[in-house]
């Protein structure tokens, strides 16, 4: 493990400020000098400390006026169930998608445990990037077992949802599992997410069912941590 | 197709997770050298490493230098809709789950306590801050924020060992905590939170904030906590209502 230095050590307790919103949207940081005085560190340590979090997109500077908050925060709530995009809408934020890969295969060992399917049998196979104008807000990969979901390999996903596919298919899904974890990401992912090799990312994984119990989906999403929270209600 | 099927592709990562389902790998067991798994999958070395890398990154696996790569235990993974009680639910999982008692005392409550619990700012509230250990390991610092006249006299229950907070609140005071509301995401431990939980400085952590609710709907309990990423994984399971479904979804 490297070593934590004292400018990481601050820029993360800044980003908490803002995360537990004591920093909010629009509100002016204290000055360097004062930031200095009050943790006891040099001007140095400060500067680099909010440089990271200007390149993170938390933070403006504004010379001669001060340093702001200007933090494009997602959420993500894990009780909603209709789809990224629409959720996203809900918050004010439109999603784009960039289609990265989208092809039929075998299921394979993993996906017939998954699905409960034969080996052989097919699956469709997308990835998208989830994308707020050109900011990467998510990186996602879907499987779906063709069979459960006719025609799901004909349609042009930087149009349409898979929730648009399920209505048109009349599938209902009723209940998802989900996971949720700190992961390193690396080469290809970092890049696409706007991310340094090896940072950390919050990964989603879940799987989600029809009326009948039946795996329709398998989902993972791989989202930019430094700027994703979840909300949850457990009962 | 486009120039990322290659790149993003998980074949085979799927590769090596099917040698170690297949084998019965566990915890601890040893994978086949680099040069070894590229000529079982017919990959070349650039492309093995980035998949072992990936793995890596998401716990499956850990390298020791010089040694060879090994499969990793799982992450302990919590579910939080079995319970909201952290023993109850890891008592059900057969799991031995104990605390720590590090620090318990009357303090005023600060802006954000008071705006959750909906109280006064500067309102007398305890303030219980303990480790959490599942299996004797270390995974979680958990600070809870309770309005001390809701609950008086708590600080004479002895919260040093495995006593309940939920279990005591309802028992002792008839505060039944029904719901949670908690908000997720990624952190890194600080050096004392580190040194606490045997772990790194700057290593990944969750950083949940939550609000306990009663029956009534009345927030009771604010509580904060830190735990580490790499032994700790949150699932929920999500039912929704069929009916409620119908028509309800807005394309794109």
């Amino acid at each position: 493990m490297e070593k934590y230095s004292l400018y990481q050590q601050l820029a993360d307790s800044l980003r908490d400020k803002i995360y537990e919103g004591k920093y909010a949207f629009g509100d002016k940081l204290p000055s360097e000098r004062s930031l200095a005085e009050k943790f006891g560190i040099s001007h140095l340590t400060v500067r680099k400390a909010l440089a990271i979090l200007e390149e993170e997109g938390m933070l403006l500077r504004v010379q001669g006026k001060g340093t702001f908050v200007r933090a494009q925060k997602y959420s993500i709530d894990m009780q909603h169930m209709d789809g990224f995009s629409s959720m996203f809408g809900q918050q004010g934020i439109t999603i784009t998608n960039k289609v990265l890969y989208s092809g039929v295969r075998e299921a394979g060992f993993k996906y017939s445990r998954i699905f409960g399917i034969p080996r052989e049998e097919p699956v469709f196979e997308l990835i998208r990037l989830r994308q707020n104008g050109e900011d990467p807000v998510a990186l996602e990969y879907n499987i779906l077992p063709t069979k459960r979901v006719p025609h799901v390999e004909e349609y042009d996903y930087s149009l349409y949802s898979l929730w648009d596919v399920y209505r048109q298919a009349g599938i209902q899904l009723v209940e998802e599992n989900q996971k949720l974890e700190i992961v390193k990401v690396y080469n290809p992912q970092a890049d696409l997410l706007n991310v340094e090799e090896g940072a950390d990312v919050l990964m989603l994984s879940s799987t989600a069912l029809d009326l009948s119990g039946k795996v329709i989906e398998c989902t993972k999403i791989y989202d930019n941590a430094k700027r994703m929270v979840f909300y949850a209600s457990t009962v | 197709m486009s120039k990322y099927a290659q790149l993003v592709s998980d074949k085979l990562r799927e590769n090596i997770e099917e040698y170690i389902g297949v084998n019965q790998l566990q915890a601890g067991d040893k994978l086949p050298s680099e040069r070894s798994l590229a000529q079982m999958f017919q990959a070349n070395r650039i492309t093995l490493r980035r998949a072992l890398q990936q793995m890596a990154g998401e716990g499956q696996i850990y390298s020791i230098p010089g040694q060879g790569t090994y499969v990793a235990c799982e992450k302990f993974c919590e579910n939080a809709d079995g319970s909201i009680s952290f023993s109850s639910s890891w008592n059900q999982a057969g799991h031995r789950v104990s605390s720590k008692l590090i620090h318990f005392a009357v303090a005023d409550s600060n802006l954000k306590t008071s705006q959750l619990l909906g109280v006064p700012l500067g309102s007398r509230v305890y303030e219980l801050r303990r480790i959490r250990l599942i299996d004797d390991i270390p995974i979680s610092i958990e600070t809870s924020y309770l309005l001390e006249e809701m609950c008086p006299g708590l600080n004479r229950f002895d919260f040093r060992r495995s006593r309940g907070l939920y279990q005591t609140l309802k028992e002792e005071y008839g505060i039944e905590i029904v719901q949670q509301q908690q908000n997720i995401r990624a952190t890194k431990l600080r050096e004392e939170e580190a040194d606490l939980l045997c772990s790194d400085p700057g290593a990944s952590a969750f950083y949940v904030s939550a609000v306990g609710i009663a029956k009534d709907g009345k927030s009771i309990e604010r509580s904060l906590s830190v735990t580490r990423a790499d032994r700790y994984a949150i699932s929920y399971h999500v039912k929704i209502n069929p009916v409620k479904n119908t028509g309800s979804i807005q394309p794109g």
